[in-house]
Order: C-alpha cells, then structure tokens, then sequence
C-alpha cells in the first residue's frame, strides 16, 4: 500500500482533506470506507474512487475497509488542506511472496505514535529471515531487535532492558501465556503460520497494559474473514504445520484452524532409531461480524510438549519409565463494539492453563512432580477518540484470578528415603487494576498521553497496591520526525522462579504472599525517531534508564529442583538497567531489513547475594548488534541473511576447591569455591545465517515455496557457560566454553491455494 | 521403457537428520584466563571413637588442580600443610595438637564437654592464621536401634534402619548416618552412596520420645554386611552448612548449576570447625 500526502496551506480552523482511494493496479475503488480518528468522521468513495472531506488538523488515524481488500490504518498529521493517494491491496496479492509487500504496520505508525519503545514485527518479518531448523519464530526474530537481549543460544528467553525473564507479559489474542517456549526452549509456541502482527512494548506502556515489569508483547492471531476457502502447509525437517480459512457467511462470519506438530519421533522410528519427544500446537479462531459495529472474535490455543521414553534392556518388562508432559492452553473472547456516538467498547475474556507433569518410576520406586496455573480474567477498554478537541480517551479495569498449584512432589518405593513426598501451599490471588489515559495535542508540534493505571493484588488476608503513572510525550520536529519522552510505573505481582542461566517448563510461577512483596520499577525513555515516506526508511534512537525495586532471587545454595520449600528461600532486592538503542529499518521494495544496536548495562543488589555488593545480572550484554536483510532476486527468489553480534553472558565459574571430612568421618569431601558472582564475563559471539526462498510462479493457483538455508553457517559456539574439561590424552585440565549450535542446515516445502 | 525408481526417502532423511544432529555441536571456545581463588588455610575437624580430637588442615587449590578422576587421598597427601601450629582452648587451657599424618593434628588430652566453647587457632608460615570456635551440643544416644536388609520385591536390598531416641528439651539438630563398617576404603564423599546421611531438626517433637524407620538408600546392601549407624548433635550452622551441601549434590548440569558460597565458621580460611559427639552402633546384618 502507499500514500502520497500532498500539502496545501489553507487556514488552521478546519482543513480539507481529499483524495482517491485505489487498489495496486491504479484501479479506482469506488464505495470504499474511509473512517477518520479521533473526528470518528466516516465517508466513503464516490463512483469514482474520489473521496473529500473537511476535518480539524492534527494526528488523525485513518481506517479504509474494502470488501476483498486488506483494512488498511495509518497514522498522518494534518496540518493543512491536503489531498491524499491511498492505495490498497487486494487480499489476494498478499500471497505474492515474490515482492515484499508493504507492512500494513508501518514504522510510519511509530513514529507518528506518541509513545516511542515499541517494536512491530509481522509474519512477513519472521518468514523472511533463515533460523534454527527452518522454522521461522517470534522470539528469535524479537532477539534481533533492539532492547531485547536473548539468554541461552536457541532459547526462548527474552531479557528486555535490563530486565527478568518473567518480566514480559506474554499475550497470545489478549490471553497471557506462561510459558512461551517448545522443545525445552528452542522453540517459541507461536505457530508462525496464524500469527498477524505483534506489537513489543518495551518502553512508554499505555495504561491499560501492565502486570509485568519490562514489556508487553502482544501477539495477535489472523482475524481477517477470507472470501474464499484458502488451505496453506508447509513440511521442514523437524515440524509439518496446515492451516485451513474457511469462510462461514460472507463477509459475516468465517473460522481457521492450524496445527503443527514435530516428527523426529515418528522418522526415526522408520529407520529404528527410538526418540519419543514431540511436541504439538492447535490454535483455531472463530471470527464474527454480525454488523459493522460488531466484531466478535473467539480464539484457542493448545500445546503440548510429551517425553514419553519407557527403556527395558533385559526385555523383561521391567524397565525406566520416563514421561514428561508440559502445555498452556488458553481460550479467549474479543468482542469489538463501536457506537454511533463515537465510543469504542472492548470487552476480553479469557482463560489460560500452564501445567507440567514429570514422572519417573523403576522397580518399586517412582517420583513424580507437578505443577499448574490457571487464570480467568477479564478486561474491559473504553475508547473514545474525541472526546475533547483532538483527545483520545481511554479508560477500563481488569481483573484476574490466579489460581497456583506451585509445585508437589509424590515419592514411593526406595527414592523417598532419598526425596520425601511433599507439597507447596496452593495460592489464590486476584489482580485488579483500573486505568484512565488521555491523549490530546498541547500545540501543533506537542502531544502528550498522561495516564494513570491503579493495580492492586489480593491474597488471602493480604493485598498489595500500587499507582502506576504513565506519561508519554512527543514534540514534533518536523513532519516525518519526532523527539519523545516516556515514563512508566510498573507493578508485578506474580513471578517466575527460576534458574538464573536459563528458564525450564519446570520453572514455577509464583503470586505476591505476605513476605514476598510485588516488583515495581520506574522507567524513564528518551526517543528520536524520523520515517523517510519515500524510502521507507525508519531511523530510531532511543535511550533509557530503569530502576526496579523487590527483584525476587532465592539464597545461594537453594536447589530448585523438586524444591517444594522454595518460597521461604525467596529473597528480594534492587536492580538497575540503562542504555542506547540504534534501528535503521527498511520495511518495503527488493530490499529490506533492518540494522540494531544496543549498548546497555543491568545490576543486581541482594542483600543475600554477593556480600550485599552490586552485580552484573547473567544476561547483562553489553553489545547486542544485528544486521537482517532479504532481498528479491527476480520474481522467483529471494535471499536472506542475518548476521548477529552479542557480547558475552556473565557467568561465576568454579575458580579453586578445598577438601573437607564429609561428616561422621564418612569420607572426603571436595568443595568447588565458586567466583564472585556473575563477575566473569563469557567470549563475545557472531553468528551468520544465510537462506533463499524459491516461488512458484505468481501467477498459479496453486503456490508452493522451498525454503533452504544454514543457520550459523562459520559454526562458531555462542558459548552458555564455562565448564573445566580434562584433555584427552594428557588429562590436564582446562577451561572451556561450549556452546549449543553449531552449523545447521535446513530446507522445508510450503504450499498454499 | 520405463525404469524403475529406488525409493531414496528414508535414506535422504536419515542422512539429512544425521548431518543435524552430529553438526549441532559447535567447537568449544577457550578461555584466555581466569584468576584462580588465592590459596587459603582449609580446616575440618571430627571426633573419633576415642574421643580424641583431629583436625585435618589443608590448603584450597585452584579449578584446574584436580577433578573427577583424581585420587583424593593422593591429593590430600600434596595439599596437607605440614608445618602447621595448631592449638584448641577451652576452659581458659589450650592444647597443642600434634602431627600425625598428611595434615592431620591430633590431640587425646582435651576434654569434651557438652556445652563448653572450644577455639581452634591455626598458623603456618605460607598461609598465615586462621581462627574459629566451636560448642560441643548435647550428646544424644539411641534408645533403641536394629537394622535389616529390605528387599523391594525387584534387586534392590537396603539396609532397613529403626531407631528410637528421647529428645533434650532444647533446640537440637540431628545427623543420621549409616555407611558399611567393613568397607576396605571409607574414602567417599557424601555424593557417594557408600553413605547415607540425613538430617532433620527436633520441631515436630521437641523434648519428646522419637522414633522411626527408615532405609538407606541407594546402596544395595547384603546379609552378613557390617553396617555402623550414629546419630550426632550438631550446632546450628554446622547444621545448615550440611543442608547446603546435600540440596546441591544434585546439580544436574555444570553450566547451568547456581552458584553456592558455603558458609564456613574459620576466620581468614575456609572449612568448618565442629566437634560433636556421635553415638554409634555397629551391626550386622
């Protein structure tokens, strides 16, 4: 899609705005709906394509919607009269890959957005890039932005700004999920093929978002109703995934359904080798227009990972038995009701599980584990886009209930002489919050969003609560750029207890209590950001600072493991995190691609930890640089790269040992003295990965893809630790730092019609 | 004419999943220096049959020195400090322990009365002066105790311990320990199954009767084996330095295992000085 925007200066009062509305052939569209915010003025094409219509200036979103056509938004200032060239894409062409389409979510969008800190990325950006194995990921394509530092090499983890693992609030179609990762972490749960657009907030948080201390990431699922049947699949080396668009009435009422599962288990099995690990993911959606002032969407998700390995060697039928089984599931409703006076009333409801069930039994014994979390909640947003000049207005509450099963452990037979059978005390919470935020223009070049979120959390006797102011400002420098500032207060009030190298499915989510108090933090941002039209070039830089208060950690010593005591050895304390991020970022024509920096410091101060002395927290990288590029080669093939820089995690290696008597003169025991904490810094990592994609021709009906490419293709480690490792021939030992991925290749076959 | 097609499918996933998977490991990377924790004095002390006091003085050695495979008693024999002047006071007396072997100090003379303090000094000329103190708990016998071999109905035999023991009213912190009286080596440490230790406090049953039953797993053990089973009193932070080291004798993988400082009571070094007084009873099964 483009626009051309064309100025005139007319008078300041009220200006005219016209234009023509066509498709990508230069083919006029006539009755097409243009919807004009915050005036919530509404007019349509004449037969001609031609629109006109008088507004106040200032920053208007616009909305056109044609039947068969993508909904197109944009964000434009208004000064004077203008005349705009609006050009909208047929759904169809979508399925184009060859060209590189415009993103519905332009950068155009960013910056024109008072809030600054937030990222975009569509399916196209994740599909465009090589990755681990062919599949194409959320999360790793997130780790190649700005701000969001990735932990383990391969994991899922994402440490933005300085921040925790847990601190990211995670929504899949408004409903949070607690565990984002498959195959122990190496894989994100978003199944690329349904995912729309992703929204990254890492900084200048609206008011009706928060619960987390470091970023909301909002992950939407497709909700356009397709006109036709559509079937799309697509077959990689260790996961197949189908997709299925059904219309149901048109234009009215439509519903898709996608799976994707792996298959090493079932291949190997073929050729005799015994892998019993796969894991699947069902998301469906029911999407209903009923009016154009209704919108209802109901959405599902399910996924599951399953270890399920029984080992006999005598074959006498007595043998290990190993399962393991860990999934969310989350179900929600979105309805959309838009007034005739102006009010857009958004009403979710949602439910989400995350549960993991470990087991595993010899002979008499058997051990197993288990633990669940289950929310219902409940948001409801009113938004008002004039409700005083240019003001947009937004107001709502939100609660939900949690309800913890944190961890329980049953032992039978001989290991319980080892390991007791035991159980952690179930939680109920209920998080409550109510906010307000209004956006207005205080001048022609400054707007301002003030907000103000109250949350509160209430367990058994106890509640905690918080105010948590938002400001965001932006002044104008010139029409395609903007300087912005951003302050936020956040409160959290359920956490993730985990091992600081690296989140697991058995990690525990844990609520607020009588001692362990919710983790708030400031954040304070300071943006410039310009988007050249033309080129669609995005400029960004952005500083921040971020101070953070009852960070949870646990006491040195404490072993997670089937840890069912792990709350009283929870401890709190402070943490701080600043630093600069860098984006250049192309989003449409042969080329595109972006280039990140970010230079950033995070610290930690436990008054258990380290002599009560600040730290440099695990995943505190001090350069994190990416360059992303795709190019189309022709009109059947495009190629990808991306190469990346990190420095080094930080890690506390074992630096000397001492031999003591084990008690009762049992023998000798040799104890590691392990450095001061997170205080030496692990070798600095690069990786390149290079793809192409092959289309079939534009023109067919039947479209398929072939997708092949080598992920770290100079096989350099990213190393994960430091372990000491004895050489083989002389037995000297010596450091080392592994790593986990080397190279890689991958092809897949994708199809669609 | 036509020709008929192998199937190479199989073979080429085979192939293609063989060339992941064995790829997948890239080449470590070295590390170019990490600064080795200075040498420190290294104390434990232990009381034995005799009631004789001996402390064994050590110094720490870096990473690299030993690992897994190393001969733990070779290594002590090259880490033990020799030349070491070390001395117990209690009661306003102080007692020179003498030499014995391999940085072992011994000392038959000094009573051990529960409740006194005993302050251990330790001084040599390459790693200075270390101090600590210790009191000497309560000491608790077994009531009653007997062992069997348990079979749990597959190839697992263990050594089925019950016991009984009255409770002092005060504060008091257990150790169980159970290990092969006859074994040729009690070199172990407490990873090694060789030994079975348990711990636990006197909440639940605070100057009561206790009692219970329990089996030492997982070694098997045989009809005819020699088992000794002591019970010992500990201080509070002797007792929570053993809690630590047993919660992490289950650290799964190196790189992704928590950093631990164990506490230790020797000022200026490292290692903990304690003397407790177990009852212990030998048995065969």
């Amino acid at each position: 899609m483009a626009i051309c925007v064309l100025p005139f200066i007319v008078n300041a009062q009220s200006v005219e705005v016209k234009g023509t509305i066509s498709d990508s052939n230069g083919e006029y569209l006539p009755l097409a709906n243009l919807m004009i915010f915050p005036d919530s003025t509404l007019t349509s094409t004449d037969l001609d394509g031609k629109f006109a219509v008088e507004i106040k200036p200032g920053l208007k979103k616009i909305r056109i919607s044609y039947t068969g056509y993508e909904t197109f938004t944009a964000s434009i200032n208004v000064s004077a009269d203008t005349t705009w060239k609006l050009t909208i894409t047929p759904r169809i062409d979508q399925l184009k890959e060859v060209v590189i389409q415009e993103n519905r979510y332009t950068n155009a969008d960013v910056v024109q957005s008072v809030r600054a800190g937030t990222q975009r990325l569509t399916q196209k950006d994740m599909f465009n890039m090589p990755t681990i194995m062919g599949e194409a990921d959320l999360i790793k394509t997130l780790h190649l932005l700005p701000g969001n530092v990735k932990g383990l090499d391969g994991s899922s983890d994402v440490f933005v700004r300085g921040g925790a693992a847990d601190q990211n609030l995670v929504l899949l179609d408004g409903a949070p999920i607690y565990n984002t990762s498959h195959l122990f972490g190496f894989m994100s749960v978003f199944n690329p093929d349904v995912v729309d657009n992703v929204e990254a907030i890492n900084g200048g948080f609206p008011a009706e978002f928060g619960g987390r201390l470091s970023s909301v990431l909002n992950v939407n699922t497709l909700s356009l109703i397709p006109d036709k049947t559509r079937v799309s699949a697509d077959v990689g080396l260790i996961a197949s995934r189908v997709k299925l668009e059904q219309p149901i009435v048109k234009d009215k009422a439509s519903f898709w359904i996608s799976g994707r599962r792996t298959y090493v288990d079932k291949v190997m099995g073929v050729v005799g080798y015994n892998i019993p690990y796969y894991f699947y993911d069902v998301n469906g959606k029911l999407i209903f227009h009923p009016s154009k002032s209704h919108q209802i969407e109901i959405s599902h998700y399910a996924g599951e990972d399953v270890l399920d390995h029984f080992r006999d060697k005598n074959g006498d039928g007595d043998g290990m038995l190993t399962r393991y089984n860990a999934g969310n599931s989350t179900q929600s409703l979105k309805w959309v009701h838009r007034t005739p006076e102006g009010w857009t009333n958004n009403l979710y409801l949602f439910k989400t599980d995350y549960s993991y069930r470990i087991k595993n039994a010899y002979e008499d014994y058997a051990i197993s584990a288990f633990s669940n979390i289950e929310d219902y909640g409940a948001k409801v947003t009113l938004v008002k886009d004039s409700v005083w000049k240019d003001a947009q207005l937004t107001t709502g509450l939100e609660w939900t209930r949690h309800t913890i099963s944190p961890n329980v452990v049953n032992s039978t037979g001989s290991i319980s002489e080892i390991m007791s059978s035991s159980a952690s005390q179930g939680q109920t919470s209920h998080e409550l919050a109510a906010f307000i935020q209004q956006e207005w223009s205080l001048t022609n070049r400054m707007r301002v969003n003030v907000g103000l979120r109250g949350s509160a959390s209430l367990v058994g006797d106890k509640y905690y609560m918080n105010p948590e102011p938002r400001l965001s400002a932006r002044y104008e420098i010139k029409e395609d750029q903007a300087l912005k500032f951003n302050y936020s207060r956040m409160a959290q009030y359920i956490h993730r207890v985990s091992n600081a190298a690296v989140s697991t499915p058995a990690d525990i989510w844990y609520p607020v209590t009588d001692s362990i108090r919710p983790q708030r933090s400031h954040q304070y941002s300071l943006a410039w950001q310009r988007f050249l039209p033309r080129k669609k070039v995005f400029f960004s830089i952005e500083g921040y600072y971020k101070s953070m208060e009852d960070l949870i950690a646990y006491e040195e010593g404490t072993n997670l493991l089937f840890n069912t005591d792990f709350a009283s050895k929870l401890i709190q304390g402070e943490g701080k995190a600043y630093g600069a991020e860098f984006l250049i970022r192309k989003e449409s024509g042969k080329f595109t691609g972006w280039i990140s920096y970010t230079l950033s410091w995070s610290l930690r101060r436990f008054d258990g930890l380290n002599n009560g002395e600040w730290f440099h927290a695990r995943y505190d990288r001090r350069h994190n640089g990416a360059i992303v590029a795709q190019h189309t080669l022709g009109k059947r093939f495009a190629a990808s790269m991306v190469w990346e820089y990190i420095s080094g995690a930080r890690f506390t290696p074992v630096i000397g040992q001492y031999v003591t008597m084990a008690p009762n003169m049992s023998g000798l025991d040799l104890i590691p003295i392990f450095a001061k904490i997170n205080s030496v810094k692990l070798t600095d990592s690069h990786r390149l990965d290079l793809g192409i994609k092959f289309f079939s021709k534009p023109e067919k009906k039947f479209k398929w893809t072939w997708s092949a490419g080598i992920y770290n293709i100079y096989n350099r480690a990213t190393p994960v630790g430091i372990v000491i490792e004895a050489d083989k021939e002389t037995g000297a030992l010596s450091y080392k730092q592994p790593g986990l991925f080397g190279l890689l290749p991958y092809i897949s076959y994708g199809c669609k019609f | 004419m036509k020709v008929m097609k192998t199937n190479y499918t199989p073979a080429l996933i085979f192939s293609v999943l063989a060339i992941i998977f064995t790829s997948c490991l890239p080449d470590s990377l070295e590390v170019k220096s990490i600064e080795s924790a200075p040498a420190q004095i290294v104390v434990t002390s232990s009381v034995l049959p005799d009631t004789s006091i001996a402390i064994l003085v050590t110094r720490s050695i870096g990473a690299l020195e030993a690992g897994s495979d190393t001969d733990i008693q070779t290594l002590v024999k090259e880490i033990a400090i020799n030349d070491a002047n070390v001395t117990i006071t209690t009661q306003g007396q102080t007692y020179e322990l003498i030499l014995m072997q391999d940085g072992v100090y011994q000392s038959l003379g000094i009573p051990i009365v529960p409740g006194n303090e005993y302050s251990l000094e330790v001084s040599c000329p390459a790693y200075g002066k270390v101090t600590a103190k210790t009191i000497v708990q309560p000491r608790v016998n077994f009531d009653t105790v007997k062992a069997d071999v348990w079979n749990n109905g597959y190839n697992t035999y263990l050594a089925q311990v019950a016991y009984s023991i009255t409770d002092p009213t005060s504060e008091n912190y257990y150790m169980i320990n159970v290990q092969g009286a006859a074994r040729a080596s009690l070199i172990a440490n407490m990873v090694n199954p060789d030994a079975y230790t348990r711990f636990f406090d006197d909440k639940p049953f605070n100057g009561d009767n206790y009692s219970e039953i329990f089996r030492a797993a997982p070694k098997n053990y045989y009809r005819g084996d020699s088992i000794a089973v002591s019970i010992s009193t500990l201080t509070r932070d002797y007792y929570d330095y053993l809690k630590v080291r047993v919660q992490n004798r289950m650290g799964l993988v190196e790189v992704f295992s928590e950093p631990v400082t164990y506490p230790t009571n020797v000022n200026g070094g490292r290692g903990f000085f304690t003397l407790h007084l177990p009852d212990v009873k030998v048995m065969v099964l």
